[in-house]
């Protein structure tokens, strides 16, 4: 047979196709459709799964690996269209519309705020920053603070997230998957250890130092010079301090915010102890409404990805094609699960950009689960 | 539900706590003592996050209530509640004396009376003008005038007086009086109660004659409930198989109370005995078991008088009786 034959025939059988594909995707736009109406995900596994098994079996030996890529890919583009169709004017798009709408142009100088800790906590720092004047009400952990603004004992709630030096804070992100909030706000505050002892304790008495975990680790280059300390982890710096102001003992310090100073009355053996000078954390302020601030620059969700080869990197991809820049991408293993992650994305981008919103729907597309967290912008 | 707060807390902490629970539809009772504030939660409060509250740094401890009554809960109030009656204390250590006759009978009567019991030094001048009796041939009373001349006794001798009110509609003619009593018949009739409770008359509230104590407090409960706290209990007797007296006079109903609720215990020992002679034993025997004042019936003319004439005690008795009280109050606190 002579090439251009062969050659003929391709074009024939592309032909065809081209017009069972664009069928395909009508018939695909019909099922978005049905799913919008009925409130369904777009993906449905099982189906995929019995779609891939029965085109194969159908497909001779030598092909197999083929036409599971060819279906892998059909069935990723027909999602990837139903996302873009019902990701435009879905659930999500409607609410941050709304809520761009409804947020009132400033954001408050006055709320209740739920903090975890005692005063002087970092959190109150933070807090303090956010917000010109904060009734804080602090609770003994961090699960409070998110149950506290659900049940609306607090509008807002602020807790950490992420640290320079000591890395993420576990226990937050663990706890997004188990409450329903937005983040509507974030902020960096730049983070001062400072070793205090009661008045008349000195330097060389000191035996043992008390504070947070993370303030520990951020300061394990002064604590490593120490001969013959031990250092030992608590709730938080603050109640590390009120501790050491509440003992008996005289052998004991800890590494705390200056706050603390005035509020335990403690004395300040060493300013400044943590291992590098700019370190800080990042809070976020959550609250039980979506509310969408001016100048919102950030947009969180959280989401599960299917247990398939190379689904992260198709999700990136996508980010990469409609040029939104991610700013933090995070993974915490999901409990009672082999293996299956919870990943929590802060993408970069005006929230009012189209784009984002076509994101937000193929994202969607794709994963087995997906939450949107809020779009805020952050202060430095 | 009881919710304790530490020491200190600051008050825009407490009032979000307080508008929150209230936001829930709770009812808060906020007793604020000297050593601590305490808020007692009312209403349902099976759908309250006690883990939530009790992780809140302000809060000591939160604490399960079972019992039904609430507001006069001494556990809602640690404290014991003071009643105060024109400068005249009743609780937390202040002992008053209530003393007139049964039933205002004449100008005369009442005035002849009210200077006696003053003589003697008693606290507020007690006198029925609406009377509860069980015949309906029997004397009904003074009513309206009686009130007035009730109003004219304290206008000569200062003393703040008490007086039983027995129906809604009568209200409008007590408000010049200074105690609103609810006689033991009608510890019960609770649309009454209502009423008193949105008054801002401290109530003397009569143990009905067969009501157990939780009754008494539930009763106390509604005047409580409906926003009136001054309110006084009174042990007056119950009916029991003991014979030969008017009733039984229920002391250990005293520290019982004082037990449960917060509130002034009083102890009425005329009706409770219905005898004039057992009516000085049994008042210091009431003043022992630590009551925290007396209602005693004293007339001019015991004989002659148009109720309750056998236990009533004349001027010159009730003086010496009165001078006993002080030395057994004397010996027990
Ligand atoms: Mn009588």
């Amino acid at each position: 047979m002579e090439n251009t034959d062969l050659r003929r025939q391709i074009d024939e059988i592309d032909e065809q196709i081209v017009e069972l594909f664009s069928k395909r995707m009508d018939i695909s736009a019909e099922i978005a459709a049905y799913k919008q109406r009925n409130s369904l995900p777009i993906r449905d596994p099982k189906r995929e799964r019995e779609k891939v098994a029965h085109v194969l079996e159908k497909t001779p030996e030598a092909y197999k690996d083929y036409t599971y890529s060819l279906f892998s890919l059909l069935m990723e583009l027909s999602r990837s269209y139903q996302g873009r169709l019902n990701g435009f004017g879905g659930d999500v798009t409607n609410a941050v519309k709304k809520a761009v709408e409804s947020t009132d142009k400033l954001f408050p100088s006055y709320a209740t705020v739920a903090c975890q800790g005692i005063e002087g906590a970092n959190s109150q720092i933070a807090c303090d920053r956010l917000f010109k004047n904060a009734n804080i009400l602090y609770f003994k952990d961090f699960d409070a603070v998110f149950s506290a603004i659900e049940k609306g004992m607090c509008t807002y709630g602020v807790v950490p997230v992420e640290n320079s030096s000591a890395g993420t804070v576990n226990k937050v992100y663990d706890l997004m998957t188990r409450h329903n909030f937005y983040i509507v706000r974030s902020v960096r505050t730049k983070i001062e250890h400072n070793l205090l002892a009661k008045p008349g304790v000195k330097m060389e008495d000191v035996r043992e130092i008390y504070s947070h975990e993370q303030a520990i680790n951020q300061c394990s280059k002064f604590l490593s010079s120490l001969r013959g300390v031990r250092a030992v982890p608590c709730e938080n710096t603050a109640m590390a301090a009120q501790m050491v102001a509440e003992s008996p003992r005289n052998d004991i310090a800890a590494l705390a915010s200056r706050p603390c100073i005035k509020l335990y009355g403690l004395n300040c053996l060493r300013e400044d102890v943590q291992n590098v000078d700019n370190n800080y954390t990042r809070f976020i302020c959550i609250s039980k409404n979506l509310e969408i601030y001016p100048g919102a620059d950030k947009t969180s969700v959280m989401l599960t990805l299917p247990h398939e080869q190379g689904s992260l990197y198709k999700l990136l991809s996508k980010l990469y094609a409609l040029g939104i820049n991610l700013n933090k991408l995070e993974s915490r293993p999901l409990p009672n699960r082999d293996f299956e992650f919870m990943f929590y994305f802060d993408l970069d981008s005006p929230v009012y950009a189209p784009n984002l919103m076509q994101c937000i729907g193929e994202m969607k597309a794709a994963c087995d689960s997906f939450t949107y967290l809020g779009s805020y912008s952050e202060l430095m | 539900m009881i919710v304790e707060l530490k020491p200190n807390t600051a008050k825009q902490r407490q009032d979000r706590l307080v508008e929150w629970l209230e936001e829930l539809g709770l009812g808060v009772h906020v007793f604020e003592g000297e050593s601590k504030t305490v808020l007692g939660l009312i209403g349902d409060t099976s759908k309250v996050d006690m883990e939530l509250i009790s992780s809140l740094e302000i809060v000591e401890r939160v604490k399960k209530v079972n019992e039904t009554f609430k507001c006069c809960n001494r556990r809602f109030h640690p404290d014991d509640t003071v009643i105060d009656v024109r400068g005249v204390k009743i609780g937390g250590g202040n002992f008053c004396v209530m003393a007139g006759p049964c039933s205002v009978e004449s100008e005369e009567q009442i005035m002849t009376i009210a200077r006696a019991v003053k003589k003697a030094g008693t606290h507020m001048l007690r006198g029925g003008a609406f009377k509860p009796r069980t015949s309906p041939y029997d004397f009904q009373g003074l009513k309206a005038e009686g009130i007035r001349l009730l109003i004219e006794a304290r206008k000569e001798t200062g003393l703040p007086i008490v007086t039983e009110i027995m129906s809604i509609a009568d209200l409008p003619l007590f408000e010049d009086v200074d105690v609103l009593q609810v006689g033991a018949r009608n510890m019960q009739n609770f649309d009454l109660l209502k009423v008193l409770g949105q008054t801002d008359k401290p109530i003397l509230l009569k143990r009905g004659l067969a009501n157990t104590l939780k009754e008494l407090l539930m009763s106390a409960e509604y005047i409580m409930a409906s926003g009136n706290e001054r309110v006084i209990l009174c042990e007056r007797g119950i009916r029991t198989y003991s014979d030969y007296m008017r009733n039984t006079l229920d002391l250990s109903a005293v520290p019982m109370l004082h037990e449960l609720s917060h509130l002034p215990v009083v102890v009425d020992p005329s009706h409770a005995t219905g005898i004039a002679r057992m009516v000085p034993p049994m008042t210091l025997a009431a003043v022992a078991a630590g009551c925290d004042g007396l209602e005693i019936e004293v007339h001019n003319d015991p004989k002659n008088a148009l109720s309750d004439s056998a236990q009533q005690l004349t001027p010159e008795e009730f003086e010496k009786l009165s001078k006993r009280i002080l030395v057994v109050r004397d010996a027990v606190t």
